[in-house]
């Protein structure tokens, strides 16, 4: 994984105190993750300050699990308003989600945890996620504990390579495409996709690229 | 038992349009099913009615999103296009595709392919060309179909392709929580005016410059109040657009109005309860089409002469000028609406508004009022889509005018020797790129790049200098066709000379290398 502000041994140093207003607050060594006075409310002010971001969206990206009482917050104001969002939170501690899931069970959202930025674009859930221009919320205090994680999400840059393409398509493709994989894993892997693209020599893979083009052309103003 | 896929990425109005395919269809292949594919923010036009079993869509956003690059990789885009196309998991016995464009040629081929079914309209092979089903949709793709100059229509090239008969579209509309209550509602205004004939109007359009403008949508529904013939019922989409346009109407009017927000089905239930809508909407104008409404088109656009009509009986009035403000105009207007809703005669004193037209599908256009200038461009349309359609159906012996004979057999000839040079260039394509390039460079944006230009040209002119009188018609369309009969010989010599020269070349190379 990459590096974080923490050591590993800081990351698996958690531990749990009761806030003023009875709620638990996790800690990771000497760093809160929540108010110590009442996580409820400081959720529900930091709600308030997105609220008109929240609707604008169709989905949801969280950054930071914490102890979830923020995303409880938007998952409430989204009821009030009768409006179904996709959320998904990224938490870059495993252990953290582990203590979560023991303390409050299974939520009912979805949560990537303890995933490198480059493992998060071979996963389906994040990148139909991402690739919606979705709201970002950022819970505070986790982002100022991981601020190089959370940047490299945002700055990750693919390889292009063969190897890259066959883990994407064998992740992503529902009904894994034998020839077209077969076809790529011919080539050396650290070939460009690019170059595999036009080698011609997968037909389908071609029509696919030729398919794409036109649709970027299409959406870049030329022809409908 | 047939599975039919209609595929069409283009907006509301054109996919209602195309749908209208589905009842000739069901009437050319009784068991067949229907499917439909467009793009994810138009596929609810396909949920309207039950007559398609499924609708399939692809993101176009997400794919576009996951193509810019950034944090994403190539591959991620076309991974998303292959799990957006796995997800059409019929097997289909036809495609149609009825969008003109090279990504719904490309969608085609990997569907054909698929599904190892035939198709109408475009695809491409895996070289990138095009290739058509039928001279029909060659001819429409690369002569016809210039300048918006259309000489017949768009959904005619598709009857011809797939050999339909003209049948009227009545598609049945899927039932949502809200038709009940219009229908009610309607029963109800019938029963309070049994005298008044309920009409529904919409007057907005997709573009502000096709809404009727505030005050003469406000003196229409003035003069509606005022007649004892009519109950304007008026009908909104959800858009926050149409909301302030009315919200700025109600406040210039000294009536109420009754307002229906509707989505696409609850509008088709209340046309098709009505059987008539007046628009300025191209959506709904298509729309009415398919519960068999009539429609009457108001059009506000200076291009009035190439307005397509919808399939079946539709009127379309268009304005003449911007002054439109006048009150003489709404009038003018209010008068024609009336005499087609009650089927009266058409008066002939329109200022207003220069053309008027009633259009329906196995006959060419009636023209009824206009002036000179637009009667000239609609006749030589009318002209041009005669000669085209005989020619193309090869009906050249039919009862048709012993004058017109000869020229649809130049056309014939002209046509052969097009579609020939066109096949010529597909297939030697990848022979010489450079001659291909000049034609690329010349205009970007044309699907088909040789001949549009030439043909652009030569119709436009052709238009231009038609006139009232046939038998100048004939004689200046045999003209354009020599000329163009000539281009089209010189374009092929310069192909052929260029393939030769390559070859020579590509020789000339082999020799040295060994």
């Amino acid at each position: 994984m990459t590096s974080y502000t923490l050591s590993n041994s800081s990351l698996h140093n958690i531990n749990i105190q009761i806030s003023k207003s009875g709620d638990k607050v996790p800690f990771i060594g000497t760093y809160q993750l929540h108010s110590i006075y009442d996580p409820i409310k400081e959720a529900q002010l930091n709600l308030e300050q997105n609220k008109e971001n929240i609707q604008a969206k169709e989905k949801i990206l969280i950054l930071g699990l914490g102890f979830g009482y923020h995303v409880n917050a938007i998952i409430n104001y989204l009821k009030e308003i009768g409006s179904e969002k996709s959320i998904l939170v990224i938490e870059p501690n495993e252990y953290l989600h582990k203590i979560f899931l023991d303390n409050f069970g299974v939520p009912n959202f979805e949560i990537l945890s303890g995933k490198s930025p480059s493992e998060l674009y071979l996963k389906n859930k994040f990148i139909s996620v991402i690739s919606c221009s979705p709201m970002i919320f950022k819970h505070q205090q986790t982002f100022n504990l991981y601020p190089t994680y959370f940047s490299e999400i945002f700055s990750h840059k693919p390889t292009n390579s063969v190897k890259e393409a066959i883990e994407i398509f064998e992740t992503f493709t529902k009904n894994n495409d034998l020839e077209l994989i077969n076809f790529l894993k011919q080539l050396h892997p650290q070939t460009h996709f690019m170059e595999a693209l036009n080698s011609g020599e997968n037909n389908q893979l071609t029509l696919y690229k030729r398919g794409i083009a036109e649709l970027a052309r299409t959406v870049s103003g030329g022809k409908i | 038992m047939k599975n039919i896929l209609i595929i069409n990425f283009r907006k509301f109005g054109d996919i209602f349009y195309y749908l209208s395919l589905i009842t000739p269809l069901k009437q050319k292949y009784p068991d067949s099913s229907f499917y439909f594919l467009s793009f994810k923010e138009t596929s609810k036009a396909g949920l309207i009615t039950t007559n398609i079993e499924k609708v399939f869509e692809i993101d176009r956003k997400k794919i576009c999103t996951l193509n810019i690059g950034g944090p994403f990789a190539i591959a991620h885009s076309i991974a998303e296009l292959q799990n957006e196309i796995d997800q059409i998991d019929i097997k289909f016995d036809l495609i149609i595709n009825t969008s003109h464009c090279h990504f719904s040629a490309v969608i085609t081929r990997i569907l054909v392919d698929k599904s190892g079914c035939q198709f109408d309209g475009i695809t491409i092979n895996i070289n990138g060309d095009v290739n058509f089903s039928s001279d029909w949709h060659e001819w429409f793709n690369e002569a016809v179909n210039v300048s918006n100059a259309l000489p017949f229509s768009q959904i005619e090239t598709f009857y011809k392709s797939l050999n339909l008969q003209y049948t009227s579209p009545s598609l049945d509309i899927a039932p949502n929580e809200y038709h009940q209550s219009v229908l009610t509602l309607i029963e109800n205004l019938s029963k309070e005016h049994p005298s008044k004939k309920i009409i529904p109007i919409q007057f907005t359009a997709g573009e502000n410059e096709k809404s009727f403008p505030i005050e003469l949508a406000s003196e229409i529904i003035e003069l509606f109040h005022r007649s004892n013939s009519f109950l304007p019922v008026v009908i909104s989409s959800h858009s926050n657009q149409d909301r302030s346009y009315y919200g700025n109407l109600s406040k210039s009017i000294k009536n109420d109005i009754l307002l229906l927000e509707c989505d696409f089905s609850t509008a088709a239930v209340l046309m098709k309860k009505c059987g008539i809508v007046i628009t300025s909407d191209t959506s709904i104008k298509h729309l009415a089409r398919l519960v068999s409404a009539k429609v009457i088109e108001v059009h506000f656009s200076e291009k009035y002469i190439f307005k397509m009509p919808a399939i079946g009986e539709t009127f379309i009035i268009c304005q003449k000028n911007e002054n439109t403000k006048s009150t003489k105009s709404s009038e003018e207007l209010f008068s024609a609406i009336e005499s087609i809703c009650l089927e009266r005669p058409l008066k002939r004193e329109f200022s207003f508004f220069n053309t008027y037209y009633k259009s329906s599908n196995d006959k060419l256009i009636s023209l009824y009022f206009n002036d000179e200038a637009t009667e000239k461009k609609l006749k030589s349309i009318q002209y041009s889509k005669l000669v085209t359609s005989l020619t193309l159906s090869k009906q050249s012996n039919k009862n048709i005018s012993p004058l017109a004979k000869p020229l649809i057999k130049e056309y014939q000839t002209v046509l052969s020797d097009i579609l020939t040079v066109y096949r010529t260039l597909i297939e030697n394509r990848t022979l010489d790129e450079t001659f291909f390039s000049r034609f690329l460079e010349a205009d970007q944006d044309i699907l088909i790049h040789p001949f549009k230009l030439i043909a652009k040209l030569r119709f436009l002119n052709l238009i231009r200098s038609m006139g009232a009188d046939a038998n100048i018609n004939r004689r200046l369309t045999i003209e354009a066709c020599i000329n163009l009969k000539d281009e089209m010989i010189e374009i092929k010599k310069l192909i052929i000379n260029s393939v030769k020269e390559h070859k020579k070349r590509i020789n000339r190379l082999e020799q040295n290398s060994i």
